[in-house]
């Protein structure tokens, strides 16, 4: 590496660690916002100065393109978040004890790591890549479980053929983001490969540094929309005075059991997106997604009455799918205040339909209030979310759970954020002697930081 | 669901909501559970098995995937997953027919006039004779051939044999042939081999679960 490079990402990290205190929604985070860095051109300079940090870092990643010559080739950036917490369920029945760990646990919820490539002027990619402790600690489903709990039903650790056959645990990842991006215009950039589907707010914000409570509102987690897709977007946004306008458009694989490279129908899966953001009074951002997609899952079998020594394949599940989601933000001085709702319509082919499964309609919604106070960066904040499953045993044996949450966002440095929550979930229409069959208490604290 | 094209399908959900129809949310012949938000077969259907070759059943106790449910025809009613005839109608080439099978008796004279001429005594109702095993009787009724008298004839099952009950162990709900309640019906007991239980059951062993050597019970769908 040159160092030019070094001195390109010394810059990065420089402008990335720049205080910006006076908003009330930035976050310290990776350059993960992807609506910011897209629409960074379109910006204004008044604008820009209430960019995030993390959108900052973005910026300078996208100005750092001129510097970009042949001979010097493309720049490449790692970046990323993290998190570490403290979680404890206050576990009100048996079937929650059974379901439910009720000690205090430790984990790291989020390794992200992302690769940031200017290509050219007009190219750039990104990759987005989530190291899990996972599969450790699962459960392994060829055990016999509670037939016979002396049979450790976890699975087994590999062996370190490095160090004397030793056990090893061993950790997965997800490729999130895998992607390359082209401009031709802040009014059309098209990106091909994976990305985040482009719908609400923390879903494509997903780092944890950037979420203000300690962890992303249940339903955005749910998959009203696939999190991810692979296949092409294209993207682009206008400025009109002191709104900004842009679009999304989607073309993908859809969801289904290959979804991440392969399709077992010919139906693509459609999407779209629309938002403003406009600085009137304060800084109102809103935006209209919507989904529309085939699943299919394929089997292959094999009939030794039909004479053919080869498999035929058939289709063994399918279900068509809309998913349609609004959201609106609005900042004003240090009062933030924003809310996502989403409703996912799924319908089985009749023909392809598992044993019991009914058509389904499900809605979520939530909305968040926060402040920050004036001293020690000290932000409380409120979450009420509520989701309607569709189905008498959606969540834990209930239809609908209504979940209330209050916490406090400390920003300790730029990029170091610590969150602490008191969560109640209550829980409606539920089955006696489950989970839902009492409220749930959950109290987090997590603290997140950028790298 | 056949959609035209995604991007005519998306505009015409976006404005409508048109896949999901609350009226209807499963397959055909099915109904929604209210209590469970999933599908099962209507009053009188039984499940339409897909057309699925498995070798192997991983699990021999589950249900294979089905498409829908079917009616049962005229004359029949659901039992678990079949359609069997109802009391007085025995399976025919073309569906059930009229029969006396079964019909109360106190001599062969009142059996006389059906296609069942013998009258089993002191149980007092209609069968046939003559049969070599449980497959020349009506398998559709759970008739057993029962070979241990001089003249082999097709033993009906049990009277009261899964009917609801809802205790564990023996239970006043329970006929005098079927006494046990065991996971909501009643069955019979002491079975040695399966020849003591009707054609559709297993005798099965369950001194493991019970606790009581050579406790039996003849089990519908298998042994536990």
């Amino acid at each position: 590496m040159n160092p030019s490079k070094y001195l390109t990402i010394l810059f990065g990290v420089a402008v990335f660690a720049t205080p910006d205190l006076s908003l009330a929604q930035d976050d310290a985070g990776a350059a993960m916002n992807d609506e910011a860095s897209v629409e960074a051109e379109a910006m204004s300079a008044d604008e820009e100065a209430a960019l995030s940090a993390e959108e900052e870092a973005m910026l300078a990643s996208l100005s750092s393109e001129a510097d970009v010559s042949a001979d010097q080739g493309p720049s490449l950036r790692f970046y990323g978040f993290s998190d570490f917490s403290a979680q404890k369920y206050v576990l009100g029945n048996d079937a929650q004890e059974f379901a439910l760990n009720g000690n205090t646990a430790f984990y790291i919820g989020n390794l992200n790591l992302y690769m940031d490539a200017d290509l050219t002027n007009n190219f750039t990619s990104l990759i987005e890549v989530r190291f899990l402790f996972t599969p450790t600690g699962n459960d392994d489903p060829t055990t016999p479980g509670l037939l016979d709990p002396t049979v450790n039903p976890r699975q087994a650790p590999a062996m370190d053929y490095a160090d004397a056959n030793r056990p090893i645990d061993f950790g997965g990842i997800e490729l999130e983001r895998v992607y390359i991006q082209y401009t031709a215009h802040s009014l059309l950039r098209a990106r091909v490969g994976r990305f985040l589907t482009p719908w609400g707010i923390w879903n494509v914000d997903h780092g944890s540094p950037v979420i203000i409570s300690a962890s992303r509102p249940y339903v955005i987690g749910e998959g009203f929309f696939p999190e991810a897709q692979t296949g092409l977007e294209v993207f682009g946004n206008f400025g009109a005075g002191d709104a900004t306008f842009g679009y999304h458009l989607t073309l993908s694989n859809g969801r289904g059991p290959i979804e991440q490279y392969g399709d077992f129908d010919s139906n693509k899966a459609v999407g779209g997106r629309v938002w403003m953001e406009g600085r009137w009074v304060g800084a109102v951002k809103a935006g209209f997604s919507g989904y529309y997609g085939k699943a299919t899952d394929r089997r292959n079998q094999f009939d030794p009455t039909s004479g053919s020594v080869y498999p035929t394949a058939f289709v063994y599940e399918q279900y068509d799918e809309v998913a349609y989601a609004a959201d609106v933000q609005y900042t004003y001085g240090r009062f933030h205040v924003q809310g996502e709702a989403a409703m996912h319509d799924r319908a089985w082919n009749d023909d392809a339909r598992p044993n019991g499964q009914a058509d389904n309609r499900r809605f979520g919604t939530y909305g968040l209030v926060a402040y920050e106070l004036p001293w020690f960066n000290l932000r409380p904040y409120a979450v009420v979310q509520y989701y309607n499953t569709g189905h008498n045993d959606g969540i834990g044996g209930a239809r609908d759970i209504l979940v209330s949450e209050l916490g406090l966002n400390v920003r300790v440095t730029p990029n170091v954020v610590l969150k602490g929550s008191v969560a109640q979930a209550k829980f409606f229409n539920a089955i006696p002697g489950t989970v839902a069959a009492d409220d749930l208490i959950v109290a987090s604290s997590q603290l997140s930081w950028a790298f | 669901m056949t959609k035209p094209n995604s991007m005519a399908a998306l505009s015409l959900c976006l404005l409508a909501g048109c896949l999901y129809d609350a009226n209807d949310l499963c397959g055909p012949g099915e109904m929604i559970s209210e209590a469970t938000s999933t599908c099962v077969c209507a009053d009188n259907h039984v499940p339409v098995v897909r057309d699925i070759s498995i070798l192997v059943p991983t699990n021999p106790t589950a249900e294979p995937p089905r498409a829908g449910c079917e009616a049962c025809g005229t004359n029949e009613e659901a039992v678990g997953n079949e359609c069997k005839c109802v009391a007085g109608f025995v399976r025919g080439a073309n569906g059930c027919v009229e029969s006396n099978l079964g019909a109360s008796c106190a001599s062969d004279a009142d059996c006389a006039v059906g296609d069942n001429t013998y009258c089993r005594l002191p149980d007092g109702y209609c069968t046939s004779t003559g049969c070599a095993s449980s497959d020349e009787c009506n398998v559709d009724a759970d008739y057993a051939c029962d070979a241990s008298e001089a003249t082999a004839f097709c033993r009906r099952p049990p009277v009261g044999e899964g009917a609801v009950c809802s205790g564990q162990g023996p239970d006043p709900a329970c006929s005098a042939e079927a006494p046990i309640c065991a996971s909501g019906t009643c069955h019979v007991a002491a079975c040695v081999t399966d020849d003591d239980c009707s054609p559709s059951r297993d005798c099965c062993d369950l001194s493991a679960f019970t606790g009581q050597s050579g406790f039996t019970l003849c089990m519908a769908g298998g042994c536990p």
